[in-house]
């Protein structure tokens, strides 16, 4: 599935809905689907509120892909260079109660089972895997 | 996202229902902004009925947990769905916060 959007705020609840519409309809465990939809919650935001230093308008690209294991999530933007692991790794994530930068990024880290960057023709591409269980999945 | 508040003995009991992103995280900010500031340092805030939580709204209770402890006062969570939960276990958030299984367990705790 393919999700294009605008570098606007209000366009990640629309991306929410069809996340979790499609997520459904490929019997997704309810609790995954909603790893997956925080996931591209924050690297949306992140793109959106950081990623451009003009005020036009851009596109954002999020295709989603299901494989026997993992739901295979890419970004592509156009904005400024940015590499999330390059943060992270910098950052060397930790909470601190005074301190809330980071937050989200930190809850990708651990929530993506792999985490690519590449920066190809002046866009950032993110590719990341998020594990899944089929809602009807029988667990021992 | 909706926002419920009830007045115990000795606490407020905050509910909050349905979605906590950056749409909905201001309004529920701004929220439990205006209890603290009305002197209530002392909340439990019940997530039995959230659904889903970004790092948006995690932020408000960073923000919220600085205020009432200029008071020394306390937040406590209760009652969280099987997602909220490991979204607060991954992102540090119970070392930070008292967490109870459900409201009764909350309340005893402050007595």
């Amino acid at each position: 599935m393919l999700i294009n959007l605008a570098n606007k705020i209000e366009e990640i609840e629309i991306v929410h809905q069809k996340l979790q519409a499609y997520l459904s309809g490929k019997s997704i465990d309810e609790d995954d689907s909603k790893k997956i939809s925080i996931t591209a919650d924050e690297i949306l935001s992140n793109i959106i509120y950081y990623g451009f230093e003009d005020q036009l308008e851009h596109r954002i690209s999020l295709q989603l892909a299901v494989t026997d294991q993992t739901i295979i999530l890419e970004f592509i933007d156009d904005g400024k260079y940015f590499n999330p692991l390059e943060y992270i790794q910098q950052n060397n994530y930790i909470l601190q109660e005074d301190k809330a930068g980071g937050l989200g990024l930190g809850l990708v880290y651990k929530l993506a089972k792999t985490m690519y960057y590449n920066r190809i023709e002046n866009k950032n591409k993110l590719t990341l895997s998020i594990p899944y269980q089929l809602s009807n999945a029988i667990t021992e | 996202m909706e926002i419920e508040i009830k007045n115990l003995e000795r606490v407020k009991v905050i509910y909050i229902a349905g979605e906590l992103n950056a749409a909905s995280s201001g309004e529920a900010e701004s929220k439990i902004q205006q209890l603290i500031m009305g002197g209530n340092h002392t909340l439990i805030i019940n997530l039995e009925k959230l659904n889903y939580i970004s790092s948006a709204g995690l932020r408000i209770f960073l923000a919220a947990n600085k205020l009432v402890k200029k008071s020394n006062g306390e937040i406590r969570f209760c009652s969280f769905n099987k997602t909220v939960k490991e979204v607060f276990e991954i992102s540090g958030f119970l070392m930070i916060f008292k967490y109870f299984a459900d409201l009764d367990s909350a309340i005893q705790d402050i007595k």
